[in-house]
């Protein structure tokens, strides 16, 4: 592991692991539920449209819906009956669920293991060519909000990005499916990596890890020496996982406020991305399925679980869903009763906090404005929410927030300022949308940052 | 077979506990809560309180308990009448009691107490809003409300010797009552002088009167009589009229209930700065620009030429000069100001940057007030001033946002 002086940035905290439970074990099959709810849409783009008709028996990687425009296509992540057409499910969005239809899959089985095979041949492809071969697997972003990954890799490609890091830092607590990923499909995920940076035509590739995990990559560091992939270790301060902050960690280079890492010329993807384009370009086989993490005081069965899409959460973590939360326990959101587990679904935690606090009155402390990465002024931030002062936001920059939490963690007033200041993120966004006229979700780079929602 | 009518208090939509709001990342929190925050510093003042206590008697600790007690009972009231949701709690009302009596002379009067428990909550915390809404330190306000209602509690108990503070005898700490004193006109050491039978306290002139009186040229001197006998410069011998250094810092020395023993207000306070509520930066700045200030500004004394500027530490040599510098800072509150006051969280600027600034001005002000004016308690003075630019600094001096320019509207103003 190459372990290079990097930069630092300002504010952070250092989290409470609380990961020890789950990080040493593999991760394990889950137990097939009774029905598999297929969610047909991700967030903002419009739903497939159904192929299936009712009472139809589908196989494993049958597909499943069209998608429209360029909404993805949706495969049975494994086979049964189709039961209904019109259930819904719950997928996490932008701060919060969106209801999408789906189809509702029962009596199943679970997916046969399909043969791999051990060529290099998707290596010695063009880059032109790896990316129409990338249109055809309809592979998602593995992280929020969920999109198509071809898109991603031709606005990377058209916007000459230069670089290209795989995010493994994994920084919030109790979540560890990243790690495992890339402890138990090392090989496979460097692989990824170099084919989507040649699909991009990067000059470098990075890879950056926890440096308290190394030990566990070091199968790794032969094949990517062989496939030119540089290996980054850095320290596990929160939130250098979040993707501008790795971003300036690593290069220096800041990203703008309104916009996202690819507007400087950097991509950043996660283990789960790279691990699926590996599966597609080398072996043909469909991702439909993700580590999930399982843990938190609450759940008896903690580990990691490779999870069909579609599952319902209350059910993969035996848990009533009002005390569930879906995803980190920093960035995550409490789950709703028809919560799926999507490709970003990182972690379904049972934390066991159920009730709100009740929070205070700000006294000032600081604490926020301290430890926030991106230098915010949080509690003037909260001033602006608490008098709908628009205009006080936008001259504090509330844009720049990189939704990481931690004003919420350390506010000790219990103020739901993450909350707040992403609420006057999207409202100053939204704003400057207004003005010039377009939507925030067409403009070029008014995606989420990464694997935090805006 | 019909179908039995639902009763209307059933609530048939199971989804309707689902919609109570739910709980919003991040999921997990750190353990400090306002009221730790508060618990802490109460801890932390409580020592100061203690040394009180020992050098002056029961009667500080009554006064302490009538400040709390009547700082709780009146911020319950005006939340009876008026509802302001941020008083509710009872911790703060607490401290702010308890930093008020730490201001207060021990021979405080219990109406002067009271008064300074009114405004401290009404006019300082209370018209606000309550805590975290105050602009103003709650318990200064209180405590310059006495001093502007009560100017004649700055003069001491005895009439006879205006400027003479009392303070309990060696083999009376703790148990003596403050109010059988007798004057004492030359205190050198407080330790190995007995009272005589019937007296607990000594009458002492406070450091702070001597100080002015050596810094204007106002008071004949005793040192310049006795300077005149053989000793080379007068203004050495001036100092050697005060109590003893180590008395001035172990707290052995006339004065208000919590500024006595600066020592031991720098361990309390590094104990809040090891808790992280409070930044080192902030009471290292108050205390090293006051030095500054003491050690560089002008000041007059009797005996030379009219209004001849005298550094001390630049003419007078090193030895007399950093004592009189350590004398100007270890007495008169000025650590108890650093440590306890000017750190309260709501009325200082938020970032280290500007708590520097802060700091620097709250030293400098102190200082210049202390040197050049006749305000009662010039260092509470200098804080409440402070504490109206708070704003002002956070606003100026804030960390440059990610991805932006340090100066926004200077980029805007750029030609291009």
């Amino acid at each position: 592991m190459l372990l290079r002086r990097h930069g630092d940035f300002p504010g952070g905290i250092d989290l409470p692991d609380e990961k020890r439970e789950t990080i040493d074990n593999p991760i394990r099959l889950c137990h097939l539920p009774e029905r598999l709810h297929v969610p047909l849409g991700y967030g903002r783009h419009p739903a497939a449209s159904p192929v299936v008709r009712q009472g139809q028996r589908v196989p494993a990687g049958h597909l499943l819906a069209v998608g429209e425009g360029s909404g993805l296509d949706i495969f049975a992540p494994v086979g049964g009956v189709v039961t209904s057409l019109t259930d819904t499910a719950d997928v996490a969005g932008a701060g919060e669920f969106t209801t999408v239809p789906a189809i509702e899959l029962s009596d199943l089985e679970p997916a046969p293991d399909l043969p791999r095979s051990d060529d290099d041949r998707a290596l010695a492809l063009q880059p032109d060519e790896l990316r129409t071969r990338l249109m055809d697997g309809q592979i998602p972003l593995f992280r929020r909000p969920v999109a198509p990954l071809d898109a991603w890799v031709d606005r990377a490609h058209r916007g000459n990005c230069q670089l290209l890091v795989a995010n493994v830092m994994e920084d919030q607590p109790y979540v560890t499916s990243a790690h495992r990923t890339l402890a138990e499909n090392g090989r496979d995920v460097i692989l990824g990596l170099a084919l989507l940076g040649r699909a991009i035509e990067v000059d470098q590739m990075v890879l950056a890890v926890d440096h308290r995990r190394t030990d566990a990559y070091r199968h790794v560091e032969p094949v990517a020496e062989r496939y030119g992939v540089q290996l980054v270790s850095l320290p596990h301060k929160y939130p250098t996982g979040a993707d501008v902050i790795l971003l300036k960690i690593l290069t220096g280079v800041e990203a703008p406020p309104e916009g996202s890492c690819l507007d400087v010329g950097a991509g950043l993807v996660d283990a789960n991305t790279c691990l699926a384009v590996c599966r597609w370009l080398r072996h043909g086989h469909r991702t439909t399925a993700r580590a999930v993490t399982i843990a938190g005081a609450q759940i008896v069965t903690a580990n990691n679980y490779l999870v069909p899409f579609g599952m319902r959460c209350s059910e993969l973590a035996a848990l009533s869903s009002p005390s569930l939360v879906h995803g980190g326990a920093m960035t995550g959101l409490s789950c709703t009763p028809h919560a799926v587990v999507t490709p970003a679904t990182e972690a379904v935690l049972g934390l066991g906090v159920t009730e709100l606090l009740s929070p205070r009155a700000c006294i000032r402390c600081g604490w926020c404005t301290d430890h926030c990465p991106a230098r915010l002024n949080v509690a003037a931030l909260n001033d602006a929410f608490e008098l709908v002062d628009l205009v006080s936001a936008r001259r504090h920059a509330a844009e720049a927030c990189v939704g990481c939490g931690v004003c919420g963690y350390v506010c000790p007033a219990r103020l739901p300022l993450a909350e707040r200041v992403k609420a006057l993120r999207r409202a100053v966004l939204q704003m400057a949308a207004d003005r010039v006229g377009v939507a925030p979700a067409e403009r070029p780079g008014g995606a989420a940052k990464g694997g935090l929602e805006p | 077979m019909t179908a039995e009518p639902t009763p209307s208090h059933v609530i048939e939509d199971p989804g309707f506990y689902h919609r109570l709001p739910a709980p919003r990342a991040p999921f997990v929190r750190a353990p400090e809560a306002t009221r730790t925050i508060f618990l802490a510093t109460i801890y932390a003042a409580c020592v100061p309180l203690l040394m009180g206590t020992c050098f002056f008697g029961w009667r500080a600790a009554y006064v302490a308990a009538l400040s709390v007690g009547s700082c709780v009972v009146i911020e319950w009231m005006y939340y009876r009448i008026t509802r302001t949701p941020a008083l509710l709690g009872r911790t703060h009302a607490v401290l702010t009691g308890l930093l008020l009596a730490l201001t207060l002379p021990p021979f405080a009067p219990w109406y002067a107490v009271i008064i300074g428990a009114v405004f401290a909550i009404v006019v300082g915390k209370g018209i606000f809003g309550g805590v975290g809404h105050f602009v103003w330190h709650p318990a200064l306000i209180g405590r310059v409300a006495i001093a502007v209602m009560l100017p004649l509690l700055a003069r001491g108990p005895a009439d006879a010797h205006p400027n003479a503070w009392p303070i309990l005898s060696q083999h009376k700490v703790f148990i003596g009552d403050l109010s059988r004193y007798r004057y004492v006109d030359e205190f050198r050491e407080w330790r190995g002088r007995a009272a005589p039978i019937r007296v607990d306290a000594f009458l002492v002139t406070r450091p702070e009167t001597t100080l002015a009186a050596l810094t204007r040229g106002k008071a004949q001197f005793t040192a310049i009589a006795r300077s005149q006998v053989g000793a080379p410069h007068p203004q050495k011998v001036a100092l050697m009229d005060m109590p003893s250094l180590p008395n001035a810092l172990t707290g052995a020395i006339p004065g208000a209930i919590g500024e006595t023993s600066a020592v031991l207000i720098v361990i309390a306070g590094l104990y809040l700065v090891y808790r992280n509520f409070v930044r080192w930066q902030l009471p290292a700045a108050i205390v090293l620009s006051a030095a500054i200030t003491a050690a560089v500004a002008p000041v007059q004394l009797m005996g030379l030429r009219p209004y001849s500027a005298w550094w001390p530490v630049v003419l007078e040599g090193l030895d007399a000069g950093i004592i009189y510098v350590a004398y100007q800072v270890g007495t008169g509150g000025l650590m108890l100001t650093a440590f306890f006051l000017a750190t309260e969280m709501t009325t200082r600027p938020a970032t280290r940057d500007g708590q520097i600034i802060f700091g620097a001005g709250i030293g400098i002000l102190a200082m210049l007030l202390r040197l050049y004016t006749s305000v009662p308690v010039p260092c509470f003075v200098a804080v409440l001033i402070m504490n109206s630019f708070t704003q002002t600094i956070d606003r100026v001096w804030r960390p440059r946002v990610l991805g932006r320019p340090r100066w926004p509207l200077l980029e805007r103003l750029r030609w291009r």
